[in-house]
């Protein structure tokens, strides 16, 4: 099971990567449902240690695959194009690449330090938080460097990605009812988001960020 | 304990969310008086849990998930006073060209922006009531990662409400602070459930969720563990606070939104981190004195950074913002302070300004409603002849503020540079007393500016100010009692800020 949680998670990694660099934001859409199918994935591989994870599958199924991504898919409307970003493409691929291999390395290497359970210490749960944190750096350096709202939004997503999976390795034994609270935050939170971004393109004609400056000190 | 007082703390948080959905439906003359009785009706039943609290103990609820002890109880007091004040302030300020007057007086004129959305001002108040039971949740929750949840609902909850106005202004505020917030508090995310999975091997999965029960295995964390932890959550609560230099988002916010919401955002919202911080820094800090060192350093860089950019700023609404980024510094300093004094010194700080920035973000507010939405300094002034009322209570909470007897502010005050002394915190106790001279100089600046003189711009027309509606008048008349009175009368909550200080 460690080799198949190892290619689902650097396959995982890939999508996070598509989602962040591709510029047709429809494209970034489906690269996001798939990473959500592979998070899903992960999630059972786990479940069949834990039977108590099924619950966890099935809500990140149902709030990520579906939910999330159709919040997302609605959002884009007409031209999909996104706006240019901060840091071009090649420069940002290089980036990205180095930054997703030094922090997995760094997390794998020292994922004593935040493992709670001696348990955590061990594989497969080892690489699962080393790719949570990695997901979880990627989201950040796209809200950091995309200057289309929309795309801001995704970096967010993935970002909770990075948080819902890092869960299996930090608190396996979480009673549901607390998980449903998690995800039912960062669902209204994509939403409300979204709601905001339509009414920027609306009021200022464009999802571009650095035109949000009327705010200064 | 005082379980049969358990229905207390349900019915708290049952009312305002049950009122949002018919006072959505309700027709404007009954919403805001709905609006109000409500927030009456949860105001009482705040204080009776105070009552119970302080008569019978803290009281548990759903199995111990909520858990209302003296600092839920105080701070569940604060949330329904503010509320209340609110709601009946809106009832002037949201109520439309139609509306009258109470006694058929005359009425200044409805701010334009106002007069676009008087279609979603049923949107506006369901969405206070939603807010006001997160901010219930968040101080009476003893759930970790709940609390990260209800902390992140109240963020969901006032987004709408920041960006109210739905300009591109407003909609620019709304999109920074639900972005900054929503990704600084993954920190705490984590923090909280590190805290969990930490406890969770030393007392089982369910035990381990109840903040009540993590004091009982607090030596047996990692110290690794409970360090990064405590500092994920403190850069998690401590952006949702204000804290600098997770503080970019506070003056946008506080300054695009409308005055009820800019209050209650200053008063209460940025507050209610502190129980978080209160609870796990009490838990930690005797342990790990390291953290009390950082969370004390950080108050006094945000007191010095918020003080600053106050001084600097013309816009009456980011000044008082920054100059609440400036004062949730001194609150974090006296939690770092870690002694017995210095929490009783926190809470009652926060409880102070909390009434006072929350009467002097409701001033501003008329000013603004008087003026026509102009919110310059420079612009602004002589406005004492006409807004008699309205110049008296900003100077209440200007005065306070400035740290000046008999108001609370000055006791707040005093007892936070107190409690530095004792502490034989002789930096931070000296850059406590720069920046409350910094807080005075920009507070009574700013009355004198905008009270005094003349106006400064053609723009605003003394001839044309009114004095606002009676119930924006009773609303600011409220708070500045308050502060009177907590000034006079400092002891009146110690039966509650007491069992605090003992956490």
């Amino acid at each position: 099971m460690e080799n198949l949680v190892r290619i689902l998670s650097l396959t995982l990694l890939v999508t996070s990567f598509l989602a962040v660099e591709t510029r047709r934001l429809r494209e970034a859409i489906t690269a996001y449902m798939a990473q959500a199918l592979l998070m899903v994935a992960v999630i059972v591989c786990f479940a069949t240690l834990h039977p108590h994870l099924w619950v966890w599958a099935a809500t990140a199924l149902v709030t990520k695959f579906a939910l999330i991504s159709w919040l997302l898919r609605r959002a884009v409307r007409g031209d999909d194009r996104e706006v240019p970003p901060y840091v071009g493409f090649w420069v940002s691929t290089v980036l990205i690449a180095g930054l997703a291999l030094g922090v997995y390395e760094l997390v794998h290497a020292q994922a004593s330090f935040l493992a709670p359970t001696p348990l955590a210490e061990q594989e497969p749960y080892r690489t699962n938080v080393a790719v949570s944190l990695t997901l979880l750096c990627v989201g950040m350096y796209a809200v950091l460097t995309r200057r289309d709202a929309l795309k801001v939004v995704l970096g967010v997503c993935l970002m909770e990605n990075g948080a819902h999976l890092s869960l299996v390795t930090l608190a396996p034994g979480m009673r549901e009812t607390v998980l449903i609270g998690v995800v039912t935050d960062v669902v209204l939170a994509v939403f409300l988001l979204l709601y905001l971004v339509r009414g920027i393109e609306q009021q200022l004609g464009s999802r571009d960020t650095a035109r949000l400056s009327a705010l200064r000190w | 304990m005082n379980p049969g007082a358990a229905w207390l703390p349900l019915a708290l948080l049952a009312l305002p969310a049950a009122a949002a959905l018919p006072a959505y439906l309700a027709p404007a003359r009954l919403r805001r008086g709905l609006w109000a009785a409500v927030s009456a009706a949860a105001l009482g039943l705040a204080g009776l849990q105070a009552r119970a609290v302080v008569a019978g103990g803290p009281i548990p609820a759903l199995g111990g998930e909520l858990l209302v002890d003296g600092l839920a109880a105080v701070m569940a007091l604060l949330v329904t006073f503010l509320g209340f004040a609110c709601s009946l302030y809106a009832i002037g300020y949201l109520a439309g060209p139609q509306a009258h007057g109470p006694g058929g007086g005359e009425r200044p004129e409805w701010p334009e922006r106002l007069a676009r959305l008087e279609k979603r001002l049923p949107l506006f108040t369901a969405l206070f009531l939603v807010l006001e039971t997160t901010l219930l949740w968040v101080v009476m929750t003893n759930n970790i990662v709940l609390l990260w949840v209800a902390l992140e609902a109240t963020t969901l909850a006032s987004a709408l409400l920041v960006s109210f106005y739905w300009d591109a202004r407003a909609l620019e505020a709304g999109y920074k602070y639900l972005l900054l917030l929503t990704v600084g508090i993954t920190a705490a995310f984590f923090g909280c459930v590190l805290l969990y999975a930490a406890a969770a091997p030393l007392m089982g999965h369910e035990s381990a969720l109840l903040i009540s029960n993590l004091r009982g295995v607090a030596g047996q964390i990692p110290p690794h563990l409970a360090l990064t932890a405590a500092l994920l959550l403190l850069i998690g609560f401590g952006t949702k606070a204000g804290l600098a230099p997770f503080h970019p988002w506070v003056a946008d916010a506080h300054a695009e939104a409308p005055a009820v919401m800019s209050a209650f955002l200053s008063s209460v919202i940025i507050k209610v981190p502190f129980v978080g911080l209160l609870r796990v820094w009490s838990i930690f800090g005797p342990r790990y004195p390291a953290l009390n060192e950082v969370l004390l350093w950080l108050g006094a860089f945000t007191m010095v950074t918020g003080a600053a950019l106050a001084l600097a700023q013309d816009d009456l609404k980011r000044l008082h913002a920054y100059s609440s980024v400036s004062q949730v510094g001194f609150i974090a300093a006296a939690l770092g302070l870690g002694t017995p004094l210095g929490y009783y010194a926190a809470v009652f700080f926060l409880l102070s300004h909390a009434l006072a920035k929350g009467l002097l973000f409701l001033s501003t507010g008329a000013v603004v409603f008087a003026a026509r939405e102009v919110r310059s300094i420079t612009a602004l002034g002589g406005l004492r002849r006409v807004l008699p009322w309205t110049a008296g209570c900003t100077l209440v909470g200007a005065l306070s503020l400035a740290g000046m007897p008999p108001f609370a502010g000055f006791v707040a005050k005093a007892q936070v540079l107190l409690a530095a002394a004792d502490a034989r915190h002789w930096v931070v106790l000296g850059v406590g007393l720069a920046t409350s001279l910094i807080t005075m100089a920009y507070m009574t600046g700013m009355w004198q500016r905008v009270f005094l003189g003349r106006p400064g711009s053609a723009e605003v027309v003394e001839e044309e100010i009114r004095e606002v509606p009676v119930s924006m008048r009773l609303a600011m008349l409220l708070l500045a009692a308050a502060v009177l009175l907590l000034g006079l009368r400092p002891q009146v909550l110690d039966p509650l800020l007491g069992l605090i200080a003992g956490i």
